[in-house]
């Protein structure tokens, strides 16, 4: 029963993957991949979409920024989430906070959209971003003027990025520390480590692919976000914004919200068309390596019960 | 090697400023020096010898007089959910000797020997009775199982190599205490001469530790063990996953060893217990049935139990 699901069934992933790539080349037409595409030039038309130009690289830019900002957030927050529920915390809180955190993963992109734009703007346009500028000024990047267009930006992004990917980092994390071997963490113990030293020296080293795994796969989800950051990042095209309160765009928030344009205008549809080839290669290539580290966790694993 | 400090309560610790106390005259013990006495300094009593008052059931010691006790185990049931692993134990562990715990599958001697540096502990079972470290408590309120561990260490069935280097494996412990680079390597060295291992691996200290062969691996973590000078090694089946000639390498050790160390290990194999041992104990069901000298065990057991196991009618 079912061994005809073998192979058929393994190719439709393939297929599936085949097929995007194909119906995006198909409408792309390949027509715009020059070197204006790749640059970062940045010509608006108001009114005539056709006759303005975009280089992807100001998109690119916003994109890997927030992404990357989003990132180093959610991994400290995701490591120490991962961290208590599987060391420290008895089963029963463990469980419940994995629970919870898992049940973020839930909740539609739109909702944080709408609660970042609704609740977390104002605050950060009247209390995070003055205070944030009179402590950390002098770094690069946290001085400067507020945004025009208010209090949407790449600060805000970051944000709802940083919250919407916590709870697959965590739940990717969580799983590479409890698949440490139980042995190796009595081993540290009956050393005389606490729990902490074991944690450091034995549980974080031996994770390590799982955990980088974990923060990649992040990383991947945090670049392809469209909807919920082009609803707090603003939307302007500046090709290097000035600070963290500036607006931004990503390539995913680009292509989301021009598409009612891009209709009307067939220059803007064939455009976000190779954006979105962009965005898929970029995916790929985070998730491929993001595997690769999976690999060698499982050659690791399986090498750590030792033998002749 | 750090100086042996037989103190389990934390420095610094207001019950802690001299928990040594001689159970007869009452006299402290004081721990200058870099080991501390075994015997009361006053009167002589053996540190370890247990309180007057404490209940012990009969079968706490073995026959002969077998000198100083280093752990006295009494009245010990540990439980998993009010369900019980082991029942009223009473095993009283002389110093510089090899005791032996054997019995069939189940029966209580890996959580026996588990409650002995508290690792029951981190599977959240429940303990009930005493084991005392040369007098103190290991579970006492004050005690911080950190230092039980660090004086009576350990060793698994199976390798528990860490992967980073050879050298990194054994000055893991050193390491926690942020010993001089310089006390590393000599403790370092001196541990891997102690196991026999120096020669086979003085070339590959840097070496991944998982490239080494099981064997070596075992010795490895016996090593590492060593590393942080204990008094006592508990030792889980530890050949179990081994080769017939890794084993004789690591029971030649474990020989070797009683000079300096008192061993405690669990075998499911009984001609590895009467090899190595020179005392044994036989659980079953939870229950220790007999203590005794090996010899006594396996030649004149005196409980038809142990008789039955000792010549294979079950286990």
């Amino acid at each position: 029963m079912g061994a005809w699901l073998g192979s058929p069934v393994a190719l439709i992933p393939l297929l599936i993957l085949g097929a995007v790539v194909a119906v995006l080349l198909i409408a792309s037409g390949l027509k715009d991949f020059g070197l204006t595409f790749w640059g970062f030039q940045y010509r608006f038309v108001p009114g005539e979409p056709d006759a303005s130009s975009w280089g992807i690289g100001v998109f690119l830019v916003g994109t890997f920024l927030t992404a990357s900002l989003s990132l180093v957030l959610a991994t400290a927050l995701s490591l120490a989430l991962a961290i208590s529920s599987v060391v420290y915390l008895p089963p029963l809180p463990g469980r419940l906070l994995s629970m919870v955190t898992n049940l973020l993963a839930g909740i539609p992109s739109v909702v944080y959209g709408i609660w970042g734009f609704v609740v977390l703007a104002p605050y950060f346009g009247l209390t995070l971003e003055p205070s944030l500028r009179d402590v950390l000024g002098w770094l690069p990047g946290f001085g400067g003027p507020a945004s025009d267009i208010g209090p949407w930006g790449t600060l805000l992004a970051v944000f709802v990025l940083t919250i919407m990917i916590i709870p697959l980092t965590t739940a990717l994390m969580r799983e590479a520390l409890r698949s440490v071997p139980r042995d190796l963490v009595e081993a540290g113990l009956a050393v005389g480590a606490t729990r902490w030293e074991v944690v450091r020296r034995v549980r974080l080293p031996v994770a390590r692919n799982g955990l980088w795994s974990a923060v990649l796969l992040g990383f991947g989800r945090a670049l392809g976000e469209s909807v919920a950051v082009a609803m707090v990042i603003g939307g302007t095209s500046i090709a290097l914004p000035p600070n963290l309160y500036a607006s931004t765009t990503t390539v995913a928030s680009f292509i989301f919200s021009q598409l009612d344009s891009a209709l009307i205008y067939p220059n803007l549809f064939v455009l976000l068309v190779e954006f979105s080839l962009v965005l898929l290669v970029v995916a790929v290539v985070v998730n491929l390596v993001a595997q690769r580290f999976t690999r060698v966790e499982l050659a690791t694993a399986t090498t750590l019960g030792g033998g002749e | 090697m750090n100086e042996r400090n037989d103190n389990l309560v934390p420095r610094g610790s207001s019950a802690g400023s001299s928990p040594l106390v001689c159970p007869k005259c009452g006299a402290p013990v004081a721990a200058a020096g870099t080991e501390a006495p075994l015997k009361c300094g006053r009167c002589g009593t053996p540190l370890s010898a247990g309180s007057p008052r404490a209940a012990t059931s009969p079968i706490a010691a073995a026959s002969e007089d077998r000198g100083e006790i280093i752990l006295a185990i009494d009245r010990l049931s540990v439980l998993a959910r009010n369900k019980p692993l082991i029942s009223d134990v009473s095993l009283h562990i002389p110093v510089g000797k090899v005791t032996a715990i054997i019995g069939p599958s189940g029966c209580g001697k890996t959580t026996l020997l588990r409650s002995m540096n508290r690792m029951v502990e981190l599977h959240h079972l429940q303990v009930k009775g005493t084991v005392r470290y040369l007098g103190q408590d290991i579970y006492g309120a004050q005690v911080n199982p950190v230092l039980v561990r660090r004086r009576i260490g350990m060793v698994f069935q199976r390798p528990t190599v860490f992967p980073t280097s050879v050298f990194e494996n054994v000055a893991f412990g050193l390491r926690l205490d942020g010993e001089s680079e310089d006390t590393v390597e000599k403790a370092v060295v001196s541990s891997l001469r102690r196991t026999g291992l120096w020669d086979e691996v003085k070339e590959a200290l840097d070496r991944p530790a998982l490239t080494l062969s099981g064997g070596q691996q075992q010795r490895l973590c016996i090593a590492r063990a060593l590393a942080v000078s204990p008094r006592v090694l508990l030792m889980d089946e530890p050949t179990s996953s081994l080769d017939p000639v890794a084993t004789q390498r690591v029971e030649d050790l474990i020989f070797e060893l009683k000079s300096d160390y008192t061993v405690v290990i669990v075998t499911h194999n009984m001609q590895q217990a009467a090899r190595v041992a020179d005392l044994t104990a036989f659980m079953y069901q939870g229950r220790l049935v007999e203590f005794d000298t090996t010899k006594r065990v396996f030649e004149q057991p005196k409980e038809k139990l142990t008789e039955n196991y000792i010549t294979g009618r079950f286990g």
